[in-house]
């Protein structure tokens, strides 16, 4: 069905590019031509993942700085085609650890191998037929972007970074590898307050991912908070410290067995990374972890416009929230901005071209509060209108905490060939997928 | 640059004779790796290929896939050195190692040449029955290839028969490259024919069966039509686990597969949404903005009622911040649709953030365009949006204003009093709007609403004091009409300024302009009854150009 895969640098440079074998499946249409050229005449965000083009049909997902895109001459599912290809990149992931432009360069052999076996035999069970071993590839400490491509390699103090993006599949090469298992409970918070902190609409959607390492197929047990409620959609909540869910799903290999009694999932995982559940969380048992009030006011004999912003972490004193940083749109009649802030390690900066506002907040423990004023400079003959400035739009990352309550109580692994425990490690870490403050 | 990489070409096939490479599998594996990367670059590689059919005969798995690989897609025009390959090739298809066997079906059969059919007939014949799954998989595919370049081969050594008996194979993956293989070369007929008996044994397969071969079951399925209505029930009820599936393809493809069932039953298919609802739900909130925006496709493609299933559920199609832009657009486009009484309130909320966003001009436009069509949907909701598009005229950024206009100009909406307090604004920063479109809607609201209004009058003055300079071809029509209906309603005071204007567009070098005004002309002069019946005999909101 797919005629070609490419993996696109966003500079636009092709990668990697594999074409079907099958000669009624390919086509002479340039294909490596033009999406690229497309990337760059409409720059990212604005190409939708799939369109035709010369009566070829383009798929494409983006993942990190890469872009994964499959050709095709029917018109493909595009679920389909997005679905292969987001499993593509998964299983590049589990096979490299680590997937950017110098990883894919240093792997091509194995990903050309991986790409030819997935075109012809589907995307399961590919391992045993994959020959070429894998060049683990440092990751570069600059890579902040993406939460997906992030996780695993998130800084944390208590796990060594460097365990978190080796390979996943085992080879021949790696015996020393070490017997361990990744477990991480990431929530990602959606929200939009008012000016005044009240919030309007919010919600947590949650995963329970997995990276598994173990050797041999052992069972694991992940076992969550006791009282954990499961509701169905529209039932009253209780109030209180007991953690509920709205909605959850489980990956296959997940037996439910003794959730319903005691809370325990038994997994089975296969080797690499997949989310064990994901659930989502709305409404009234939610609390903001962080709170953002802005006031907007003109200044009299000016036509200048004050903005006042004050931020407060409302985690427990033992968490903090790193990455802090709030974007706040300002119209075009802005020229400068004055600021003013109370506390140390932040900073605030004025991208003119972008007309943005950002204040950025390196770490803030719980509990604390900070407060940035600033005079937004207007050299235009017009009045600013408050209702240009803003939405704020408000990102953090929180760890050791999350926003529904749900906890891992114990995990377990049932090893009966190997006397030594394994390493397990458990992470909590609350993110903004997107936290808007309006402004008025 | 070219040169420069024809160099490299040839320096690397001078580095892969050499026999001390020849001997290192890691070095080796470099190099081809190294050809790999010029191939993806659309480099002509003939210069390699001698050492490719040499390395075919590697004994290390990984350099005889590579070196099939180059060699299959870069010799079509280069029958001698498939005639090298050929056979080591057919010394690999009887290999002990099944690996090698599958593997050297697969490149045989990727020749595709009229010299080859001979031997790759033999190959696939033998590997349709091999004992390893792999070997047969390969085998299946080749039938493809085979039938490509020589369709009679496959017809006369009754690989077809072949093909569908091997349905019932153990391996599901061989099932599927069955169906498939059968649809490909069957293609002319119509594809593959599915029997009562076969779409009964592939249904009570199918939960057994792994999530990719599941879809491609499920998609040849399609085909399938139950004879009896208890038939069909019985294929709902299988199916029906599939759109509770972790996948979304499964789900998708179940839906749709269900929709071509259940055709004449359409109060059914609302229920098949409601199935799958919570699958779709839960993968928009997953995070894969290319999975989500897929999704949204599927859901905005259903009919009206079926749409609105998801109402109770209109947050999960709430705009994120990173959501790139097309993401945003069709997650607005689709909201409207899913307005009910009780969720009126925060849609509207929700489109008015977007409807300021000074990122995008398109997300904006598109956000306040969907105000307007709640506006027009959703009775209680009215008044709101009027209010909400009214307050956005506030904003100082011209494009703002300008989608404001666009949206408004193909609204109906019956309120003179919206329409006095909107025109004192427009009129008070009308220099704001600068590009045509904006500028465009500007004037033909003016002219169909600002009639009453000295301020209209002088806004119209000012454009047709510019006319000349003016270069849109919109523009300039949208203010002679305006000025007409101004015209129409206070005849003394616009005397001057339209009698100005005929002259300057009389003499315009666009046709369009010059026709426009001398119909207009001949209108007015044809008396001010008939002027004031056509000017303002609207048809309907939207079609402004047909009517005036």
């Amino acid at each position: 069905m797919i005629a070609e895969l490419l993996i696109v640098t966003n500079r636009a440079a092709v990668l990697l590019r594999k074409i079907s074998t099958d000669r009624n499946e390919a086509h002479d249409f340039r294909s490596m031509d033009v999406f690229p050229k497309k990337l760059q005449l409409i720059g990212r965000g604005h190409i939708p993942p799939h369109f035709v083009e010369n009566d070829v049909h383009f798929y494409y997902i983006r993942r990190g700085s890469l872009y994964f895109v499959a050709t095709s001459k029917k018109d493909v599912c595009a679920v389909s085609a997005i679905e292969f290809l987001s499993r593509l990149y998964h299983m590049m992931k589990d096979f490299c650890g680590v997937v950017s432009e110098d990883s894919v360069r240093a792997n091509t052999l194995l990903l050309h191998e991986l790409l030819c076996d997935a075109m012809i035999a589907s995307t399961e069970k590919l391992k045993p037929y994959i020959t070429s071993d894998p060049v683990v590839v440092e990751r570069s400490p600059a890579a902040q972007e993406d939460i997906a491509t992030r996780l695993f390699g998130i800084e944390n103090r208590t796990t060594p970074v460097s365990t978190s993006h080796k390979p996943a599949v085992r080879t021949s090469l790696d015996e020393v590898k070490k017997n361990e298992i990744f477990v991480d409970i990431v929530e990602r918070l959606t929200a939009v307050t008012d000016a005044k902190g009240v919030v309007s609409h919010m919600e947590v959607q949650g995963t329970i991912n997995v990276k598994n390492f173990l050797l041999g197929h052992p069972q694991v047990k992940i076992a969550l908070n006791e009282d954990l409620q499961v509701n169905a959609a529209g039932q009253v909540k209780g109030y209180g410290n007991s953690a509920s869910i709205d909605r959850c799903t489980f990956h296959q290999c997940v037996d439910l067995t003794d959730f319903d009694n005691s809370r325990i999932l038994t997994v089975s995982p296969p080797p690499g990374e997949f989310s064990a559940m994901t659930y989502s969380v709305s409404g009234s048992g939610l609390n903001l972890p962080v709170r953002v009030l802005v006031f907007i006011s003109d200044i009299p004999n000016s036509r200048d416009v004050d903005v006042t912003v004050r931020v407060r972490c409302a985690v427990p004193a033992s968490c903090n929230a790193a990455y802090l940083v709030i974007k706040l749109p300002v119209p075009s009649a802005v020229s400068s901005v004055s600021q003013h802030v109370t506390g140390p390690s932040q900073e605030v900066a004025f991208r003119s071209e972008e007309k943005l506002v950002v204040w950025s907040i390196r770490k803030m423990p719980g509990g604390e509060e900070s407060m940035a004023q600033l005079r937004l400079i207007n050299h235009t003959s017009h009045h600013i209108s408050k209702l240009d400035v803003g939405p704020a739009s408000v990102d953090f990352e929180i760890s050791k905490h999350t926003l529904s309550g749900l906890q891992i109580r114990f995990l377990r692994v049932f090893e009966h060939e190997h006397s030594y425990v394994p390493h397990r490690w458990i992470r909590y870490i609350t993110t903004a997928d997107s936290f808007t403050v309006k402004t008025n | 640059m070219a040169k420069v990489v024809r160099r490299n070409v040839a320096l690397l096939a001078k580095q892969l004779h050499d026999p001390e490479i020849m001997g290192d599998y890691f070095q080796q594996r470099g190099l081809l790796a190294k050809v790999l990367s010029f191939a993806s670059q659309g480099e002509d590689m003939s210069l390699v290929l001698p050492s490719m059919v040499k390395l075919l005969a590697h004994p290390d798995l990984c350099v005889k896939k590579v070196a099939g690989e180059v060699l299959t897609q870069h010799s079509a025009g280069n029958a001698e050195m498939v005639l090298l390959a050929i056979n080591t090739l057919v010394q690999d298809a009887a290999d002990s190692n099944p690996m090698v066997r599958g593997l050297a079906l697969r490149t045989l059969s990727a020749l595709q040449q009229e010299s080859v059919t001979e031997h790759v007939e033999r190959a696939v014949s033998a590997g349709l029955s091999d004992s390893s799954a792999y070997v047969r998989r390969a085998a299946v595919l080749a039938c493809v290839r085979l039938c490509c370049t020589s369709p009679s081969s496959v017809q006369d050594s009754g690989f077809i028969d072949r093909l569908y008996g091997m349905i019932r194979d153990t391996d599901p993956v061989v099932v599927v490259n069955c169906l498939s293989a059968l649809e490909e070369i069957l293609s002319e007929e119509g594809g593959i024919v599915i029997n009562k008996n076969m779409s009964h044994y592939l249904l009570s397969k199918l939960h057994s069966y792994p999530t990719w071969v599941q879809i491609q079951v499920l998609d040849i399925l399609k085909k399938y039509h139950p004879g009896n209505e208890d038939e069909l029930f019985d294929i709902l009820n299988v199916v029906d686990g599939c759109l509770e599936n972790n996948s979304p393809t499964v789900v998708t493809t179940a839906i749709q597969l269900f929709m071509g069932l259940l055709e004449n039953l359409p109060h059914l298919q609302t229920e098949i949404f409601k199935r799958a609802k919570p699958t779709v739900i839960s993968h928009l909130g997953s995070g894969n903005a290319e999975l989500s925006c897929a999704l949204i496709d599927i859901v905005s493609r259903a009919s009206g009622e079926a749409v609105s299933q998801f109402s109770d559920s209109c947050q999960s199609f709430f705009c994120r911040n990173k959501d790139p832009y097309y993401l945003k657009s069709k997650k607005i486009a689709l909201l409207p649709r899913l307005v009910t009484e009780d969720n009126g309130d925060a849609i509207l909320e929700e489109l008015s953030l977007y409807c300021v966003d000074h990122s995008s001009p398109v997300v904006s436009l598109q956000a306040i365009r969907a105000v307007g069509l709640l506006q027009q949907k959703q009775e209680s909701l009215a008044d709101a949006c009027k209010e909400k598009l009214n307050g956005f005229y506030h904003s100082t950024s011209p494009h703002i204003l300008s989608n404001i206009l666009q949206v408004l100009q193909d609204l109906d909406i019956q309120d003179d009093s919206f329409w006095e307090s909107f025109t004192t604004r427009v009129c008070s920063n009308h220099h704001m709007v600068s590009d045509s479109s904006g500028k465009s809607a500007l004037l033909y609201l003016l002219g169909k609403h600002g009639h009453n209004s000295m301020d209209a009058y002088m806004v119209l003055e000012e454009y047709a004091d510019d006319f000349s300079e003016q270069k849109d071809q919109g523009v300039k029509i949208q203010l002679l009409t305006a000025a007409c209906k101004m015209f129409v309603k206070h005849p003394a005071e616009c005397q001057n300024l339209l009698g100005g204007l005929f002259e300057t567009a009389m003499d315009d070098t666009d046709l369009e302009v010059r026709s426009r005004s001398q119909f207009l002309y001949s209108l007015l002069a044809s008396g001010i009854g008939v002027a004031r019946s056509v000017l303002f005999s609207d048809g309907g909101g939207g079609d402004r150009f047909s009517v005036i």
